[in-house]
């Protein structure tokens, strides 16, 4: 009788202890998720309705493209992961259009001059073909990553084309971009295409747009305030 | 008199509601990235995480009437997007959703002044809080880096440009923060004297690798300033 009544004390016990796991949740419950797992969780598709209008210019315009909620959501939990992983595949680029090719004549080319610096986003002097070196605009150039790239994308160090001279289709850009190490607004070349003419004589001409050497400012520049931008880091 | 005018005023701009604007720039393309000795934005959503992470910190701060306002570079998550094959913009206007938050695409740095200056009647509706979620130097805000071109800024807010915001749109108590790099070291000082009010920014560089979590300062001798 005593037996019995051990045993069945004993299973009371038992019983609920092993609905327990070894960290004292009730099994069946699901645990918060790691966020270091969340981060790569795969990229749920995205509904094509969701995309945005198109904005233009002025403040008008934004307001119209904005999109502002009326609604009132569900509450969300704190964590929210990225729905996109962070190990991203970049696609292979195509091998089109980066190579030296021989323009045909008659076609109407600029001619550059490639200067490397260390610390500069700027690729060189870009002139007319009639004009001199005097003329010349000391430019970035825009390359378009599955099309059209700068020379130097096809070496191995971006300076082994110093002072090398190039027939460079394309155009110039109706804007300038901002070199962040330099802190200097640039000219920028849109490239379509070029043929090298291989090393040139140096031009007598220092590298770098009006505004480093000269009073005239570029706009953006701020060196006269003693501001030194060796840190590159952003 | 003067009391009372100050105390009437304050109050009256507590009835208004005040914004709270989050600013993120674009990351970079990783064509022009890849394979630098320090390659930037191998995740293409530092500057959204982020903004998230602060968006629910502000939220209990919210007074009645007070809004959130998330200001977002979009040809960056455009490009960044054809190049992984992805819509990200949907993939940012899903997260202001769940956040309920507006969101406010901007395409160039004269939309963005734009809206600061006259996105909202900025005589009843002054700006609390601003924070900045990109790439800087100390100098200027690069809404895009190694973006359009490598390593070039083509949209950016330079301490130059600072003249173009109207000087009245804060609140006198109004905070602000770059969580970019370098800021502090000249941008926030700039940043006061056209609007009198302080941001903080980072003496060194700031690291956004943390997993939901605000940015972190990266540098040896890293500190805040104002």
């Amino acid at each position: 009788m005593k037996l019995r009544f051990y045993c069945i004390l004993l299973l009371l016990i038992v019983l609920p202890l092993s609905a327990v796991d070894s960290i004292g949740e009730i099994k069946g419950t699901p645990k918060p998720e790691d966020p270091a797992v969340l981060t790569h969780r795969p990229e749920s598709p995205v509904a094509a309705s969701s995309e945005p209008e198109s904005l233009s210019e002025g403040v008008a315009e934004i307001k119209e493209s904005a999109v502002q909620l009326e609604e009132k959501k569900e509450p969300v939990s704190e964590a929210i992961a990225p729905e996109i992983p962070k190990a991203e595949k970049i696609p292979a680029m195509p091998k089109v259009g980066l190579e030296s090719v021989a323009i045909p004549e008659g076609t109407p080319y600029f001619v550059g001059a490639r200067y490397y610096e260390k610390k500069s986003g700027g690729w060189g002097w870009i002139k007319k073909t009639e004009e001199s070196w005097k003329k010349a605009r000391w430019a970035a150039i825009k390359e378009s990553p599955k099309q059209f790239h700068v020379p130097h994308r096809n070496l191995k160090k971006a300076e082994e084309d110093h002072e090398f001279q190039y027939k460079l289709l394309g155009s110039f850009a109706d804007y300038q971009v901002y070199d962040p190490v330099r802190d200097e607004l640039l000219d920028v070349f849109i490239i379509e295409g070029y043929e090298s003419l291989g090393a040139q004589k140096s031009i007598d001409r220092k590298p770098g747009p009006p505004g480093r050497f000269s009073s005239k400012k570029s706009g953006a520049y701020t060196r006269r305030n003693n501001i030194q931008f060796e840190d590159t880091g952003f | 008199m003067l009391r009372s005018l100050i105390l009437f005023s304050c109050f009256f701009l507590s009835l208004q509601g005040r914004e709270w604007i989050i600013l993120s720039g674009g990351p970079a393309i990783r064509f022009y990235e890849a394979g630098k000795e320090r390659s930037h934005d191998k995740h293409w959503g530092n500057f959204i995480d982020s903004a998230v992470v602060r968006i629910k910190e502000i939220k209990p701060k919210l007074l009645e009437g007070d809004q959130i306002t998330w200001l977002v570079y979009r040809p960056g998550y455009q490009s960044r997007g054809v190049e992984l094959n992805a819509d990200l913009l949907a993939n940012i206007l899903r997260r202001a959703n769940q956040e309920g938050v507006a969101l406010f695409w901007f395409d160039t740095q004269e939309q963005l002044i734009n809206y600061l200056n006259s996105g909202k009647d900025r005589t009843r509706n002054k700006i609390q809080h601003l924070d900045y979620f990109g790439h800087s130097n100390k100098a200027c805000f690069l809404f895009d880096y190694s973006n359009v071109m490598d390593s070039m800024s083509k949209d950016y807010l330079h301490t130059m440009d600072l003249k173009k915001i109207k000087n009245d749109l804060f609140t006198p108590d109004a905070t602000c923060q770059s969580w970019g790099c370098h800021s502090g070291e000249y941008y926030s000082a700039k940043w006061k004297e056209r609007f009198g009010v302080k941001m903080t920014g980072a003496i060194g560089k700031t690291d956004y690798s943390r997993v939901h979590s605000l940015p972190f300062l990266s540098s040896e001798k890293g500190r805040w300033a104002q």
